[in-house]
């Protein structure tokens, strides 16, 4: 069993990583009311549930801008770090961008923390962002019952490299770069439940950033790509789904798990949150009867620092006719499944239909 | 802002717990015996007498609940597409861990339904077996923690999953025909019941509602205690209180420790017996109910488990180690004491590497 440091971060929360965050139906709702923006330089806001904002500064220049933070998603301090600077940048590389500067955010009980183990935090992701040459130029902390930890980032994409949940076409393919099920190995590792070999899995996942793989899905011809987190697999395809005004045909059996996450939805150790995305889904998600309810836990379980959900055209020739175009299928497959953590697999196709249910999963 | 209270009060948990709370009331006023509307162990205990297993003359009668009960879960399984055979991981153990659960069930006179019921009764002689219970639940999850599992199951043929159903229709039709070769009290617990229609519907109902809700009294404490989710807690809240109420309403309350229906003052020993209920509960990956579901939808090692159940309730009676009344015999004393040295030798030493 996983034996944390002194202070394993994982017992002072909850609710761990993106499993914390508003169900997908609250966050409907807080928005429901806010009038839409009015400035014509904004060319993604917040209403299409994009991973993030996109402002164009000039006719060569878009501004991409988001931010994620959340209560502890790893038992070291460093890690949880290194893990939110990962969650955070992933949201730019799903939009195809190239980040810059980062911003820090931090909730410390600072009588339960102590300033040296937040220091770690920190630490941990500005190690991380040195990865990418990207400064943590400033940030804000406050003081707050609850440890939490994130960024915003900000960042720039290339118009006409902008990559949204709004170009999936009918016929694409739909592709995962990292398996799921981080959400049941945070739970199980907090309950004592997950073996080290789980979480170094698990972390390993979560610590490679999607950099090589949106820039893979961008020369592969990527149509739509969104980053899976919170709202689980299922969650991100719907919105996807949604924003390109298409379908999605999932199938359960292609989707990679992290080892262990079946047997611990089978025991039942499934984060709120899986059910909050379960909630929120109703009536928009077939499922068919031969899916397990244990894989149907993984499938809604939620991510932190997922892998990308890519829509790439399918291929012509008829070797490729189930999978990736060829020449795309060889780069993606190159890149991506080479890096540790990450793995190419063929989870969806895209169908025409803009009415619910546009989420199908089959066995 | 809406919150998302399904989210912390899933309604169908909820439901199914106040399912068994009405039921476990109005099955009591419609003839069953006091504070016994529901217990899976009595009524597996009932159902050996019946069988001729055991030759305790108070409680020998085919309760109809139980295979009631397994057609419901069956029907909700096959429905949604949750039908499936799965292999057990270790048989043997199961089967010995539903003994050792069962035995301890009737020490105590009850199992964790019937725990809750007596509580909802005003029965305060369960409140320390519910302690015991939480105490063995505990004690099961530090053992989780150090990494014990009976081993990996896997998939297997459908065919030996309607082993389960094909008894339970065979049972209702000795319930229906009633043949002279099965017994049935003409005294005590076993000569009280509800109408045979109203049994059958209960254990339906509640066999469905149990499979969709995942509904586990045992998984509800342990999930709080593990990863602070009251899931499947609030189903076991909804439960007592609900039939708190039905208890009521129907003039079935009565508060106190002593004189109590079907109940002994033996406070340390409901401790220790549910405190190995629990314990065992966790071990085998739930409550006897729960067992009841997973076998009935196809799990091999739920399977081994009720059928240990029922071998231990003809091991209680045969050899007089069940509570009565008047208490715990000896012979009970020392299976529970022994059962638990056995569920924490098991729980140590098993471990998935």
């Amino acid at each position: 069993m996983v034996t944390g440091s002194s202070t394993d971060l994982l017992q002072l929360t909850q609710h761990c990583g993106c499993g914390a965050k508003l169900s997908a139906a609250d966050l409907r709702d807080l928005l429901s009311t806010l009038p839409q923006p009015r400035d014509p330089a904004l060319l993604i806001g917040p209403h299409t549930f994009d991973d993030a904002a996109v402002y164009r500064l000039s006719n060569d220049c878009l501004v991409v801008q988001t931010v994620d933070f959340f209560p502890p998603a790893a038992s070291e301090p460093r890690t949880f770090g290194c893990i939110a600077a990962a969650n955070a940048l992933s949201d730019i590389y799903a939009m195809g961008g190239r980040p810059l500067t980062a911003l820090a955010l931090m909730c410390l009980p600072s009588g339960q923390v102590p300033l040296g183990l937040a220091r770690e935090v920190i630490e941990g992701a500005v190690e991380k962002l040195a990865e990418v040459d990207v400064s943590l130029v400033g940030g804000h902390t406050l003081e707050d019952p609850q440890l939490k930890f994130g960024l915003s980032v900000m960042g720039v994409v290339e118009p006409g490299r902008m990559l949204t949940n709004a170009g999936a076409q009918p016929g694409d393919v739909v592709v995962l770069t990292k398996p799921i099920g981080t959400g049941l190995i945070i739970t199980a590792a907090k309950a004592g439940l997950a073996t080290q070999a789980h979480v170094q899995e698990a972390n390993r996942s979560m610590l490679t950033l999607n950099r090589r793989a949106a820039q893979a899905a961008l020369e592969a011809g990527a149509r739509a790509a969104t980053d899976v987190t919170g709202f689980g697999l299922l969650g991100h395809t719907w919105q996807l789904a949604k924003a390109s005004g298409v379908r999605v045909r999932l199938r359960a059996g292609g989707v990679p798990l992290l080892d262990g996450a079946l047997k611990f939805a089978s025991m039942g150790l499934v984060p709120a949150g899986a059910y909050a995305n379960r909630r929120s889904l109703q009536g928009r998600v077939t499922i068919a009867k031969d899916v397990a309810l244990a894989w149907q836990d993984v499938l809604f379980d939620p991510q932190t620092s997922g892998g990308l959900l890519v829509c790439l055209p399918a291929g012509r020739s008829p070797s490729a006719s189930e999978g990736l175009p060829a020449g795309a299928e060889q780069k993606f497959q190159e890149v991506v499944a080479r890096q540790e953590g990450c793995c190419c697999a063929v989870v969806g196709r895209i169908e025409a239909g803009d009415e619910e249910p546009r989420l199908i999963v089959e066995p | 802002m809406k919150r998302d209270w399904k989210v912390w009060a899933p309604p169908l948990v909820i439901l199914t717990g106040a399912v068994v709370g009405v039921l476990g009331a109005v099955l009591t006023r419609l003839g069953n015996p006091p504070n016994m509307g529901l217990c899976i162990a009595c009524f597996q205990r009932d159902i050996v007498g019946a069988l001729g297993l055991h030759r305790a003359g108070p409680v020998q009668y085919l309760r109809p609940e139980i295979p009631g009960l397994v057609l419901g879960v069956v029907l909700a399984a096959a429905f949604y597409g949750e039908l499936k055979g799965r292999t057990a991981a270790s048989p043997a153990l199961s089967f010995v861990l539903g003994a050792l659960v069962m035995i301890g069930a009737l020490v105590f006179l009850g199992c964790p339904i019937r725990m809750v019921l007596r509580l909802a009764a005003g029965d305060l002689t369960a409140l320390l077996a519910f302690a015991g219970f939480g105490a063995g639940i505990w004690v099961g999850t530090v053992l989780l923690r150090r990494g014990f599992s009976l081993g990996r199951s896997a998939p297997t043929a459908l065919p030996p999953t309607l082993v389960l159903p094909t008894l339970a229709i065979g049972l209702l039709v000795l319930v229906m025909t009633r043949p002279a070769f099965i017994f049935a009290s003409s005294k005590g617990p076993g000569s009280m019941a509800a109408p045979v229609l109203a049994s059958v519907s209960a254990g339906v109902v509640l066999g469905f509602l149990a499979q969709r809700a995942r509904l586990c009294f045992v998984g509800g404490i342990r999930d709080m205690l593990l990863i602070r989710s009251p899931h499947l807690l609030v189903g076991l809240v909804a439960a007592v209180l609900v039939a708190w109420l039905a208890n009521l309403a129907l003039g079935q309350f009565k508060f106190g420790f002593a004189d109590q229906p079907i109940a002994h003052t033996a406070h340390l020993w409901s401790f220790l017996a549910m405190a190995l209920v629990g314990l065992g509960s966790v071990l085998l990956g739930g409550c006897p109910m729960r067992q009841f579901v997973l076998a009935s939808q196809g799990d091999g090692g739920a399977f081994a488990a009720i059928w240990g159940m029922f071998a231990g309730a003809a091991v209680a009676h045969n050899f007089n180690l069940a509570g009565t009344p008047a208490g715990v015999p000896p012979g009970g004393k020392i299976v529970v004491v022994a059962g638990l040295a056995l569920c924490l030798v098991l729980g140590w030493s098993l471990r998935e590497e």
